[in-house]
This record gives structure tokens, C-alpha cells and sequence, in this order.
């Protein structure tokens, strides 16, 4: 009996020892041997080890090895998700109960049994920066929470070495939650003076001496830049770290946006100069250059440039006059010999001006267009048969030239590739550095309360009145940006300026000269000018009733004042605001909704589809209403 | 600290009030329904046994024989039992767990976050949370195993053939796993008293370089601002005055005294003390009374609840600013004798912000003393909280005090005008600034009575663990006198853990058993065992009701069963997480008294009556024998 059982014993020792044999040998890791000659050779050891380090697998590969995260993970015996699920529970629990010590320490339980998790690192990341921080009332609490979330982040970028996703993430938080936050000026004050966070980070990461901004101090949105950069990296130099869950154009437009948002916030912090249009014009070099220039992958299967869309065009252009002369006819010739062939009614509704025609011949103009449209083929055809060959050869790449031109145009409308590169470019003038020096410093004067000039010293109401003038001359130099926000960002001050008036006892001006700025983007304004328009119909419509006197802040319809020769002809005998006139007091208030909502959506991407939907087929920044007559027909 | 439940007095807990019946009465119920409730059962057992007739007889010979033993039971046998157990114990290596602990301390400092805003509280949760599971799975072990192995190995035998009783077994046992267990504690309390204090011991050199003088508006030099190095993951800024005394500010929960010393050659140095404010045991003298804290709306009238600003955790009502809205705490035994200088006030106010104001201010607020009879209240006293943090504010014995009929000040004593005789007085509090909200709580502001030694309230926090242990011995003893040692361990672990997950268990039950129940009724979502099984299983989400049908009908009734005898389970076991105080002492609050007493009280009901469970256990299994 007993020797059954011994025989027994040694028969399951000797299964168990042949069993690890394979796995052994499975497992085998990868050997350095150096033979005589002080040559290393690496032997690749067993298939375990192979697969790992096919997939980039252990954990030195992943990044570093932390032994407490090991530990833990061995502790729970495989059973670190059901943990990292316990966990989860408590630390939702710990939020809500607002322990935020447990909170933390149970975040970082998570994260040391689940390291290697991007999404965790994501999730509680901004769980800390932005649900946890928003808690605290005092905002040094909250900057000490953001930064928590943003260290959480670094580490997560330790732990996973070049992952593109956390390391664009992180530069996300350090640019948007200390450059976007209702404390954004508080934040990026303690940012700029935290060289123990700085020292966390730099130089071994990113290096934070490329990030010193005009203060002297690190800038967020520059060293936002820098790890946006450090993720560029990563994918254009490992194809083994693609980029996943973002658009490639989206992706690489973050360094250079970083660098336009920076030239925006130290205009707000008062920094104007020479200096900071040398921002403006780095700022173009990057946006335009660098990006405009970079290889974009796109959903068609090819890659595009989005700075290569006027060369396109050219190309387009030079291929169709070379077909046109192939094929011995024009485009427009064919045009009009199709067009000969339509229905008069059609013809009739395509000769109609778009704003005069019915709906009928909205439909009817429509589907004419789409009848009289000429191919490039169609043309080809036309093509003496000696020249065919070249004419369907020169068809085909004029027609995949538009359809280039078409792509390039949409990609550029989704990141506003036009508006940045106009803003860079108007910014870095003399000019728009001038009119936003004024306004500054206007401001200032204001703050102090120097209302007037006296001896020598400039006051507020002159210096807003000089601003006003710069600005002025830059919107009539790009009309465009009056419905941007750079205008906007203007109306804060334009009722500084009312108020300084108000002082003096003085009205505003009836034709104030950036009246259009406060038409499109002053609520109160237009309220108070459609008040003032309802109380004028009231009192025409009662008989013998006069005008109400006028407040000056509305030049009344039809009695508008001359204008001067600097600002043009007004429209004669044109409403002031004939776009309101028209709705009534439930669709002003709706489009007042709309209105805060598109500048919401505006501060956080500026003259995305919102703004203007016609833009995003058309790589033209014009927009129809723009113009100069507009200009001057509100300012006069 | 959130402090949920009220702790009431020991003898307004003990004895039948206003707010209940009592534990005593509750103890003496309980004890009484299964006292009769066992005797059935043993008599259903002996009838089916003896017969019903015998049966009568067995089961009154066995209660005589358990009185005669109870009251014969000798004190010398009794300890030369524990003694027994205590050498047992010795030669089970029980002094493992304590190298476990060793074990754990020497690596903590991997896995505990050393950046967290109040390490002090990380560091004290860590040490009594390891200690109180490593000690109730000791003392499971311990006692579950060593009556079965005895059985198993005849050296009962040894035993019971010697005039002992089986009480003096028992109790033995008992005595002497508890004897073992208090060792071992005593040396984890130890040792995590010295983990605690050198963990959190750190020094700060100040930067030459950060040194500034500090100047008045006038211009003329008050003291001198610097900064501290980088030392434990923090830097303090400090400011000393022109005597050379002064101190940094709070950072990880706690502050630094720096002292100028001139140096031999007249040159300044600055010192940086240890670290202070970490390791307190605060005695908060809390509200009282039928409506401890009521509040006051926006028109000045009185209600018991305030605003819900929409926070999930309905633990604090919100009073808005600049408005009539107060919230009132009332205080009972306030006298010159507890505070001779005044009413030290400490509160953590929730603030919540309906516009962002100035975000660079803190939202002021505004405190009064008031006398609940008279009427006469102090001038308000301005304050400015900060969120989550504790703010002391200090009311003086001499001040202006309000007479509500003229309205007029006057010079006033605190004690004379603004508490009444028997000692009670009222704090308002009122948020100053419109549009802005402040949360409070029943305990978010306390009377600080006193600041005890820290060591103290560490050592109270590790007899909560003893008394746990205590219970968890007695259970062991109790299970391991009827089964086997594998099985009685298992049956304590399920009353530990029942005792751990009282309020969990009782949400599956109430969530379950009540058909009415909405969706935000339940607890606890998705079902009894059976049905959770099944959802994990078939991957259905919690707020998904089941298909009708046969089988969810037959699992519905299978939880209602289990969950019947869940329920039961955990009206029998002690709720464990009452016995633990560690929040006590890691948020620096002194484990009130009336606290302990309750526990002490709670698991001795535990002890007397599972260890008399244990007796009759062990004796009818020898009358089976």
C-alpha cells in the first residue's frame, strides 16, 4: 500500500518536473553573449520571450518598473482587475463623500495594479484636474488639484514610455485647464512660479527653459507646446506607437495652436512690442510652415499638406487651359451650349439672381446648374483624335486635382486653418500691436482713473479714442475679423470708454466708429437700440405724437448723420440695423442663446463651422456681409 | 470629520429614553428571545433523541448543570486553561502575524502616497486598518482551530478526564487567545506608534536667498518672510516677527515654529522645529440637545432643514449669503470652568457659489454668540473659512454684546450675558456675501474643549481593535466547540464579515424584500446572491429588471430565503465597523469616551453571551460523545 503510494508520488513529480521542462524552455529569456573578439550577440531566447518582445510586451519596454506596482499586482494572485474594480467603487464613493485623502490614495491604488491602462491614466487624470479640483473654493486648492491630475498624467508617461495619447494629453491639460479655466489668470501666475512642479517634469522630460515666456517666467501654453511636440515625436519616429483615437489632423495642429494661444495670452497679459509680434510672426511660421506643410494622413487612404492648396489651384487652372487648347473649345462655350438646350423656364431661373428667385426657381436653377455643368471629360471628347490621348490624360488629372482641392479645402476648414493664419498675420503688424497697445493702455488709465489729458500726461478718453482709430483702420483692412472674436474681446472696453464718457458728461457717439463691433457683438447694445427703434415706430404710429428725443447712441432711420470722408458712405436712407428690425423679441432672445453658445464654442476653437457654415466649402475667408460698405453703413 | 450618526451619552445609549429603548433593554429582549429560543431547539433535538418526555429532563438537567458550572467555575483552573492556550498558541508560531506586520511597515512606504494633502491621516488609516485585519484573522485562526484539533487529536481527553468544567474550558480558551492576541497588539501598537511618528518626522533648512524683510503699509520692517527647502515632497513660506519667533504656514496638514538664533559673529540664523498640528487628538464639545442644529431661511424663519444645492451627499444643508439665512448650534454645559478664556470655535464649511465673485477672496461669513433665553448676542464676528480645511476662530470672555430690545453694544462677559444659567448658548452663523451658500453639518463646528496627547487617543484606537478581537475569540471558541476546525473557521469569517458589511447586507435586503421600492429607494442594486450571480453572468446591467417568468421567479425566491437568513446573520453578529474608531484618530479627534464605553458595553454583551453559547455547545457535544 504504502509502496503504491510512493510510486504514485514520484509519478506526479515526475509529470509536474517533464511539464516545466517546455515552459522552461518557452521561456527561456533572451541572452547578451560577448565571444572573444568583444562582439555582442544577442540570443533571442524562448518564444515567451520572442512574443514580448515582438509586442513590446514587458514591462521595461512599457516603461519604468515600479516594484510597488509589481508587488501589488503579484500580491492579488492575477486578481488585479476585481481590485482596480473594488477600488474604482471606493474612490467614486470617497468623491462623493468628498474624503479626498482616501480619495487620492485609492486613485493610486488603482493605478499601481492597473499601470499600464491608458484609459485609467486618462480617466482619473481628469477626474483630479477637473472634477475633483472644481470642489475646492479657494482657487490655490484648485491649482494644488490640477497639478495633482497633470502629475498623475507625468507618471502615467512614465510608466507607459512613448505613449502619443498620454503625452498629448498632458500637454492638453497643461495649456487648456491653466490657460482656459475660469482662474486661468490665477493659474497661470502659480504655474509660471512653481519650480518645484517645473523641477518634477524638466529637464528629463520636456525641458522647461523652452518654455520661458516674455514674463521670464514658463509659460503653460509653451511648455503645453513642448509636450505636444514630444508626442509629434513619438509618432513620426515609432510605428510601433500609432496614434489612436484622434485625427492626425487634429493631433499635429496642437503645437502650433499652443503657440498661437500663447501670442494671445501675453497679449492679454499686457505684453505688446516688438516682442510679442515676434510671437505672432513664430506663431505664423509654425502654424503656417510647419503644419501647413506637414503630411497629413487622411480618412481617403492618401495623405494630404494644407499648404498646398494654392498650388493645387494653379495646377487646376494650367490644366484647364492646356485642356481648353487640346480640345480646340472652352468650358464655357460648352456651358452655353448646354444651357441653349434647356427649358426657358430654367433658363430663366438660372438668369434670376439667387435672392430674387422663387422656390420654384430655386428648384428649377438647381437642377439646371447640375445639366450645364461640363466635365473635364466632356471637353476631352472634344479633343481631335490625335490629341485625345493627351486630352484624357490631362481630363483625369485636372478632375483628381479637384478632387484634391476639394479635400484639402475641408480638411483646412476643420482646424480654421484660413482665420489662424489671417489672425498670425494681421497680429504681427505694427498696426494690430498698436490698436491693442492703445486699448491696454487705455485701460490702465482708466483703472487709475486719468480720465483726461493734463500736463503732458495722455488720458483714458483720448487714448481709447486713438485705439479706436487703429482699430479701425485694421478692420478696414481685413474686414473679416469683425465677427471674430478678436472684436469681441473689444466690448469690454468699448463700454470702458462709454463709461469714461459718461464721466465727462459727454454722450457716445452716434457714429462711433467701431459701431458695427457693438451691432454684432454687445447684447445690451442691441436691446437698447431695439428698444429705442420700437419707441420711434410707437411714436410715429400715434397721430401727432413726436420722436422720442434721441439718446445718442442710435442714429435714427433715415436721419443718420454724414459721414466723413475717412469712413465712407453710409447706404442712403438704409436702416441703421435692418437685421433686427426683423425678428421679433422671442427670436432675439433665441438667437441671444445661440449667440453665447457660438462664443463659447468660439474660445474654445475660434471660427470653427458655427461661425460661418459657407466657410467650411470654401477656403475664402470673405464673407459676404463683410464688406466695407458694411463697415461704414454702421459707423455713420 | 463626518461624524453621520449622533454619538449620544453611554447612559442615554444604555438606558430607554426619547430616542429608543435602550442597548440595555434592547440586550435584555434579544437575550431573553434567544434564550427561549435555544432551550426549543435543544428540546426538539433531545425529544428526537430521548423522546419528549426525557427530552423535558434532559434539557432542564443540562441548564441546571450549566448554572451549577457557571457558579462553580474556578478562577485557578480557569487560568491554568488560558495558560494552556497560551502555550498552544506559542507553539503555533503565532508570532508570525507580528513579522507579517514588520513585514508590511518595512514596505509601506511604497504603496502609501507620500504627496497626499494630509499624509498623517494616510499613514495612522494604514497602521490600525492593517493591525485590525491582521489581529481578527489571528485571532480567527487561533480560536477556530484549537478545540477541533484537540478533539481531533484526543488530547481533550487529557483534559476533561480531570475535574474541569466546561465552562473553565471555555473561558480558558478564551482568556487565554485574548491574553495572546493583547501581546501582540501591544507590540503592533508600538511599533506603529513609532512608524507613525518617525514617517512623518521631517526637517526644513531655510533658503538664505528667500529671506526678505517684512514690511508694514507704513513702510517700517515687522519681521522677516522666507521660504523653507524642498523637504518630503512640500516647502513652507514663514514669517518671523522682530523677537525672532515665528512659524510657516500649513502644508500636508501641518506647520513648523522658526525661531531666529544670532550666531557668535552677530549673524541671523533660522531654525525650523519639527513638524506640529499632525499628530492632535482635538476634544470637540459637539451640539446637543433635541434640535442640535436648525436653520434659519432667507426671511429669518426657523426651520430644520436648509438648501439642497444639488450635491449627491445630502450630509450638509446649504443657508444662502447676504440673506436673513443662519444656521444655529446649540450647545448644553458651557461653563467658565471648560473654557476660562473664552469659546474656542473650530467649524469646516462647505461653500458653493452660485457666481464666481472674486475668485481671489475667500467667501466671507459672519459668527454670533447668542444667549438662547435673553436673547443678547454678540456683535458679529468676521470670518473667512476655507473649504475642507478646519478654521479655529477664538469667541473672547470680553466683548460687545447686542441687547435685543434698544439694539445698542455694550461691553459684555461671554458667560454672563450669552450663556444661560444651566449653561446652554447658541452659535449662528450666517454667509455674508449674496448669491454664495454655505454647507454645514450637525459637526462641522465644535467648542474645542481641549488638545490631548496624540499618543493617547492611539492607544484608545487600538483597544477598539482589542474589543473587536475579543468578540472574534469568542465567536471562534463558540463555532469551534460544535464543528470542525475548517468549518468553524469559515463560520466565524462569515460573522466577521457580516459584522464588516452590516449596512451593505441590509441595503441587498431592503432593496430586494420591498416590492415599492423606487429605483433611488434601493441601496443596493441587483438583486440577492442568486439574482447577482445572474446578472454577472448574463453581463444584465443592475437597473434592468429580470424577464418575468419561471426562472427569475425561482431566483427571486431563493434570494428572499437567503436573504431572510442574511438578515438574521446580521441582526446576531456585532456590527464591527461601529467597533472601529481609526477615523478618530487619523482626523486628530479624541475617541470620546461615551464612544468607547458603548464598544466596551457592546462586546461584552458579545463576549458573555456567545461564551455561554460556547459552554452549552461544547457540552452537548460531550453528551454526544
Amino acid at each position: 500500500m504504502n509502496r503504491k503510494s510512493f510510486y504514485r508520488k514520484v509519478a506526479y513529480y515526475a509529470a509536474i518536473a517533464l511539464l516545466l521542462l517546455p515552459l522552461s524552455w518557452l521561456g527561456q529569456p533572451p541572452v547578451v553573449r560577448v565571444d572573444e573578439n568583444q562582439n555582442t550577440r544577442i540570443e533571442r531566447g524562448g518564444k515567451l520571450a520572442e512574443l514580448r518582445d515582438e509586442y513590446d510586451l514587458s514591462q521595461a519596454q512599457l516603461g519604468d518598473i515600479d516594484p510597488a506596482s509589481e508587488t501589488m499586482r503579484l500580491a492579488t494572485l492575477g486578481m488585479n482587475g476585481v481590485a482596480a474594480n473594488i477600488l474604482w467603487h471606493k474612490t467614486i464613493h470617497y468623491h462623493k463623500v468628498k474624503d479626498w485623502s482616501n480619495f487620492m490614495a485609492s486613485v493610486n491604488q488603482i493605478i499601481k495594479l492597473q499601470p499600464n491602462f491608458i484609459k485609467v491614466w486618462e480617466f482619473q487624470a481628469h477626474n483630479v484636474s477637473y472634477n475633483t479640483s472644481v470642489e475646492f473654493d479657494d482657487y490655490k486648492y484648485r491649482y494644488a488639484w490640477v497639478k495633482r491630475g497633470i502629475e498623475f498624467l507625468i507618471d502615467g508617461a512614465r510608466y507607459n514610455r512613448d505613449e502619443p495619447r498620454l503625452l498629448a494629453y498632458t500637454g492638453h491639460f497643461f495649456g487648456q485647464k491653466f490657460g482656459r479655466a475660469d482662474e486661468a489668470t490665477q493659474f497661470r501666475r502659480l504655474f509660471s512660479q512653481d519650480r518645484d512642479f517645473h523641477n518634477e517634469f524638466s529637464p528629463h522630460m520636456v525641458n522647461i527653459d523652452d518654455a520661458i515666456g516674455q514674463s521670464g517666467y514658463p509659460d503653460n501654453w509653451l511648455v503645453s507646446r513642448l509636450w505636444y511636440q514630444r508626442a509629434q515625436q513619438v509618432v513620426d519616429t515609432r510605428p510601433d506607437r500609432p496614434l489612436r483615437g484622434e485625427s492626425p489632423l487634429i493631433f499635429h495642429s496642437h503645437p502650433a495652436k499652443s503657440r498661437i494661444n500663447y501670442a494671445i495670452f501675453n497679449e492679454k497679459d499686457g505684453f505688446h512690442g516688438e516682442r510679442a509680434r515676434k510671437d505672432w510672426e513664430k506663431a505664423l511660421e509654425e502654424w503656417a510652415d510647419e503644419y501647413g506643410s506637414r503630411q497629413i494622413p487622411t480618412s481617403y487612404g492618401h495623405t494630404l499638406r494644407l499648404n498646398e492648396l494654392e498650388n493645387v489651384r494653379a495646377e487646376t487652372e494650367r490644366g484647364k487651359q492646356e485642356l481648353e487648347q487640346l480640345a480646340g473649345a472652352t468650358f464655357k462655350e460648352l456651358e452655353q451650349e448646354k444651357k441653349n438646350k434647356l427649358k426657358p423656364e430654367e433658363v430663366l431661373a438660372l438668369d434670376t439672381p439667387p435672392e430674387s428667385r422663387t422656390t420654384e426657381q430655386h428648384q428649377l436653377a438647381y437642377g439646371a446648374s447640375a445639366k450645364i455643368y461640363v466635365t473635364e471629360t466632356e471637353l476631352a471628347e472634344r479633343a481631335p483624335s490625335d490629341k485625345r490621348r493627351e486630352a484624357d490624360r490631362l481630363a483625369a488629372a485636372v478632375t483628381d486635382l479637384k478632387v484634391l482641392d476639394d479635400r484639402i479645402g475641408r480638411y483646412r476648414s476643420i482646424v480654421n486653418y484660413d482665420y489662424w493664419k489671417t489672425r498670425c498675420e494681421v497680429e504681427m503688424t505694427a498696426l494690430a500691436d498698436q490698436a491693442r497697445q492703445l486699448v491696454s493702455e487705455a485701460d490702465d488709465l482708466r483703472d487709475k482713473a486719468i480720465i483726461v489729458s493734463s500736463s503732458g500726461q495722455r488720458g483714458a478718453k483720448e487714448t481709447y479714442e486713438e485705439a479706436w482709430n487703429a482699430w479701425a483702420q485694421l478692420f478696414k483692412q481685413h474686414p473679416d475679423l469683425l465677427d471674430d472674436i478678436m472684436a469681441e474681446e473689444l466690448v469690454p472696453s468699448i463700454q470702458h470708454y462709454e463709461e469714461v464718457l459718461s464721466q465727462l458728461d459727454e454722450k457716445f457717439p452716434e457714429d462711433f466708429i467701431l459701431q458695427e463691433i457693438l451691432v454684432r457683438h454687445d447684447d445690451r447694445y442691441r436691446l437698447k437700440r431695439q428698444l429705442q427703434e420700437e419707441q420711434a415706430a410707437a411714436a410715429a404710429q400715434s397721430p401727432g405724437s413726436q420722436s422720442p428725443p434721441s439718446t445718442g447712441a442710435t442714429p435714427e432711420p433715415g436721419n443718420a448723420p454724414a459721414p466723413d470722408a475717412t469712413k465712407g458712405k453710409p447706404a442712403e436712407g438704409s436702416p441703421a440695423t435692418p437685421h433686427l428690425k426683423r425678428r421679433s423679441p422671442m427670436t432675439r432672445g433665441r438667437m441671444t442663446r445661440r449667440h453665447r453658445r457660438r462664443r463659447a464654442a468660439m474660445m474654445r476653437r475660434p471660427r470653427k463651422k458655427m461661425a460661418h457654415p459657407k466657410r467650411n466649402h470654401s477656403p475664402r475667408i470673405r464673407h459676404p456681409r463683410n464688406n466695407q460698405a458694411d463697415l461704414i453703413r454702421f459707423s455713420g | 470629520m463626518v461624524i453621520e450618526n449622533e454619538i449620544l451619552t453611554f447612559f442615554e445609549w444604555l438606558l430607554p429614553s426619547v430616542r429608543g429603548m435602550g442597548a440595555l433593554l434592547t440586550f435584555v429582549v434579544a437575550l431573553a428571545v434567544l434564550t427561549v429560543l435555544s432551550t426549543i431547539l435543544a428540546y426538539i433535538f433531545a425529544a428526537a433523541r430521548h423522546g419528549p418526555f426525557e427530552a423535558f429532563y434532559v434539557v432542564a438537567k443540562g441548564i441546571a448543570t450549566g448554572v451549577d458550572d457557571l457558579a462553580h467555575t474556578s478562577p485557578r483552573r480557569t487560568f491554568a486553561m488560558a495558560r494552556l492556550a497560551v502555550t498552544e498558541a506559542v507553539r503555533r508560531k503565532v508570532l508570525i502575524a507580528f513579522v507579517v506586520f514588520l513585514a508590511m511597515l518595512l514596505f509601506a512606504g511604497w504603496f502609501l502616497d507620500v504627496q497626499s494633502d494630509h499624509p498623517g491621516r494616510l499613514y495612522i488609516s494604514f497602521v490600525l486598518t492593517a493591525t485590525n485585519y491582521l489581529v481578527l484573522l489571528l485571532a480567527l485562526f487561533l480560536a477556530a482551530f484549537s478545540l477541533p484539533n484537540d478533539i481531533k487529536n484526543r488530547t481533550i481527553y487529557t483534559i476533561v478526564t480531570k475535574p474541569v468544567r466546561s465552562t473553565e474550558i471555555v473561558f480558558g480558551r478564551v482568556l487565554g487567545f485574548t491574553l495572546v492576541g493583547t501581546v501582540l497588539l501591544a507590540m503592533m501598537c508600538l511599533v506603529s506608534y513609532v512608524f507613525v511618528v518617525r514617517g512623518l518626522d521631517h526637517e526644513h533648512a531655510v533658503i538664505a536667498e528667500s529671506l526678505q524683510p517684512k514690511r508694514s503699509r507704513q513702510g517700517a520692517v515687522e519681521g522677516t518672510t522666507g521660504e523653507t527647502t524642498l523637504n518630503s515632497h512640500h516647502r513652507h513660506k514663514f514669517e518671523v516677527d522682530n523677537d525672532g519667533i515665528g512659524q510657516t504656514d500649513v502644508q500636508m496638514g501641518h506647520w513648523h515654529e522658526v525661531t531666529a538664533v544670532t550666531g557668535a559673529q552677530g549673524d541671523t540664523a533660522y531654525e525650523v522645529g519639527p513638524p506640529l498640528g499632525e499628530l492632535l487628538a482635538r476634544v470637540p464639545v459637539y451640539c446637543h440637545g433635541p434640535q442640535p442644529l436648525r436653520y434659519l431661511d432667507r426671511a429669518g424663519q426657523s426651520g430644520t432643514k436648509g438648501i439642497n444645492v444639488g450635491d449627491e451627499w445630502a450630509y450638509r444643508d446649504y443657508i444662502e449669503g447676504g440673506t436673513g439665512a443662519r444656521a444655529i448650534w446649540s450647545f448644553d454645559n458651557v461653563s467658565e470652568g471648560s473654557f476660562p478664556s473664552g469659546l474656542p470655535i473650530e467649524m469646516t464649511l462647505g461653500i458653493f457659489r452660485t457666481h464666481k465673485g472674486n475668485i481671489e477672496a475667500v467667501v466671507r461669513g459672519e459668527l454670533e454668540v447668542v444667549n438662547p433665553e435673553t436673547g443678547y448676542r454678540s456683535e458679529p464676528i468676521s470670518f473667512r473659512p476655507v473649504e475642507f480645511e478646519i478654521y479655529h476662530l477664538d469667541v473672547p470672555r470680553t466683548l460687545r454684546v447686542v441687547d435685543p430690545a434698544t439694539q445698542l453694544a455694550r461691553e459684555g462677559d461671554l458667560f454672563q450675558d450669552l450663556v444661560t444659567d444651566d449653561g446652554k448658548t447658541e452659535v449662528w452663523i450666517r454667509c455674508s456675501e449674496p448669491g454664495q451658500y454655505y454647507g454645514m453639518a450637525r459637526t462641522d463646528l465644535y467648542l474645542l474643549a481641549a488638545e490631548r496627547p496624540f499618543l493617547l487617543n492611539f492607544i484608545k484606537g487600538y483597544i477598539s481593535i482589542w474589543l473587536q478581537m475579543v468578540v472574534v475569540v469568542c465567536f471562534g471558541v463558540m463555532f469551534s466547540a460544535f464543528l470542525t476546525g475548517a468549518v468553524a473557521m469559515m463560520a466565524t469569517l462569515a460573522s466577521i464579515i457580516l459584522g464588516f458589511f452590516t449596512d451593505f447586507v441590509r441595503g441587498v435586503y431592503l432593496g430586494t424584500i420591498d416590492p415599492n421600492a423606487t429605483y433611488t429607494d434601493k441601496m443596493v442594486l441587483g438583486g440577492g446572491p442568486i439574482e447577482s450571480f445572474y446578472r454577472l453572468i448574463t453581463q444584465k446591467n443592475v437597473s434592468i429588471d429580470l424577464d418575468p417568468g419561471l426562472g427569475s421567479t425561482v431566483i427571486k425566491w431563493m434570494d428572499l430565503g437567503l436573504l431572510h437568513i442574511m438578515q438574521v446573520g446580521t441582526a446576531l453578529v456585532p456590527d464591527y465597523s461601529k467597533l472601529g474608531t481609526s477615523n478618530y484618530v487619523a482626523y486628530g479627534f479624541d475617541i470620546d469616551p461615551n464612544l468607547m464605553g458603548q464598544q466596551a458595553a457592546t462586546a461584552l454583551a458579545y463576549v458573555a453571551a456567545v461564551t455561554v453559547a460556547g459552554y452549552f455547545f461544547l457540552k452537548s457535544r460531550e453528551i454526544a460523545a
